[in-house]
């Protein structure tokens, strides 16, 4: 209907037509500092060889004091623009999944809009931990479909060694610091598959900040609260609830195990990875992203990270298929199948 | 109803599956963390593999329980009587008159848990 017909009509406007969405670039910015297993041994009376036995690292990443939240996520961003050919100037949103940027509100998205350069773009942050990016990338394609948004940038960033006690055994060797982002905008060809997703409150404090910011003042500390997680539980149900979500994943977008090119799920820990790949029988020519070795567990930055590196390395080739998978405190998760740009 | 060597033989083929041991190892005697170095993340997956195959449930502060190989025997060993799993008997969702759970003749089945079969 033409204009005057719409106000006419008294109806709410409805903008947009469906259409499809794909991922255009994809950018990373690595915490720099290096990090080995020889470092945080002492802390927790462990040794090189445990931590690599039972995670697969063998070094993380930490953010030095000018790697913020804001620098790190702009970083990833530009990369990610820059991948895709695309100005600033072009973005309409921009989502940033983090659980350590460390004020309760402005959310650091719309710093992130500001420093990026974009008009006044719509910006938030979202709270889904360690799957924080698949979820943004669920919202940024749903946005980008309808019509609601023309180009969104994805960035999952995290800083955990903020939040991180280095004497506690069940977490201090596993979470690292990093950025991811991807630009998704609107495609020929559908690049960005249904989503999977959920959560499970039951289990809430599997994996936690531990204290509330008002007991923490309350007891008069002056230690920040910081993260804990018990392994055993979100071992279990990384490895078998969520293999049964990834081939729940695959069937929803329609394709077989067989199709696909890429497995990349959240680098919680290079033992998951594998279980999940066994109990989901992965075939042997599905490429595994396995970049926690060298980083560390990122939570929201982990999964753009480890493909953006797929593709550096030549691994991911543009046009292969991925299998993404988060999954963290919560509980929640968030899955879907994307075309490699 | 299987017997110790049926149980055992499966399980060894499980510990097999997960960590790539021998089978031939996996023998009654042998402690998982001592003699065969399975850790606690690989116990695991060889519990719900063990779950899975036999359909018992193995509680998570039993698996500490499980020192060797014959504690882990004698439990699903024990779990089976208790939920009179037959071979051959395809596994349902655990509800009272379910085939599995004796329903339709013999003594009434174990009351269900309270826990919920979560996917």
């Amino acid at each position: 209907m033409t204009a005057t017909e719409q106000r006419e009509s008294g109806r709410l406007a409805r903008e947009g037509t469906l259409r499809h969405s794909a991922v255009l670039g994809l950018g990373h910015h690595r915490a720099s500092r290096v990090v080995p297993n020889a470092e945080v041994v002492g802390a927790i009376d462990s040794s090189d060889e445990w931590i690599q036995q039972r995670s697969g690292i063998i070094e993380r990443r930490w953010a030095t004091p000018e790697e913020t939240v804001q620098m790190m996520s702009v970083s990833a961003a530009r990369e990610a623009l820059d991948d895709a050919g695309i100005d600033a100037g072009q973005v309409d949103g921009v989502i940033v999944a983090t659980v350590s940027h460390l004020l309760q509100t402005p959310a650091v998205a719309t710093a992130v809009a500001h420093e990026l350069g974009t008009d006044h773009a719509m910006a938030f942050d979202i709270s889904a931990a360690c799957a924080g990016f698949c979820h943004g990338l669920a919202l940024a394609s749903d946005l980008v479909r309808v019509g609601t948004s023309a180009c969104v940038l994805v960035i999952g960033v995290e800083r955990l060694s903020d939040i991180t006690d280095p004497t506690d055994r069940g977490t201090a060797f596993i979470f690292a610091d990093g950025a991811g982002a991807a630009v998704v905008g609107p495609s020929d060809e559908p690049g960005i598959g249904p989503v999977v997703w959920g959560s499970d409150g039951e289990q809430y404090d599997l994996i936690r900040q531990r204290e509330d910011w008002r007991d923490v003042l309350a007891a008069g500390n002056s230690r920040m609260p910081h993260l804990t997680m018990q392994g055993n539980p979100v071992f279990r149900w990384a490895s078998f609830t969520m293999a049964k979500v990834a081939i729940e994943t695959l069937e929803k977008t329609g394709i077989k195990a067989e199709d696909l090119d890429l497995f990349v799920p959240h680098q919680a820990n290079m033992r998951i990875t594998d279980a999940m790949a066994r109990s989901m029988k992965l075939p042997e020519h599905v490429r595994i992203a396995r970049d926690i070795a060298h980083q560390g567990n990122a939570s929201a930055a982990s999964i753009p990270l480890a493909l953006r590196q797929m593709v550096k390395d030549g691994e991911a080739r543009s046009g292969d298929l991925a299998l993404l998978i988060a999954f963290g405190a919560g509980l929640a998760y968030a899955a879907q199948v994307i075309r490699v740009p | 109803m299987a017997s110790t060597e049926e149980i055992r033989a499966d399980l060894a083929d499980i510990v097999n599956e997960v960590t790539g041991i021998d089978a031939d190892d996996v023998q009654l005697d042998k402690s998982f963390t001592d003699d065969l170095d399975v850790d606690s993340l690989s116990m695991v997956e060889v519990v719900v593999a063990a779950e899975e195959k036999f359909d018992v449930k193995i509680p998570d502060d039993e698996v500490k329980n499980l020192k060797t190989v014959g504690d882990a025997v004698s439990y699903i060993a024990m779990a089976l009587s208790t939920s009179r799993y037959m071979p051959g008997c395809r596994p349902g969702p655990r509800r009272a008159g379910s085939p599995c759970l004796g329903g339709g003749g013999g003594p009434p089945a174990p009351p269900a848990t309270d826990e919920v079969r979560k996917r």
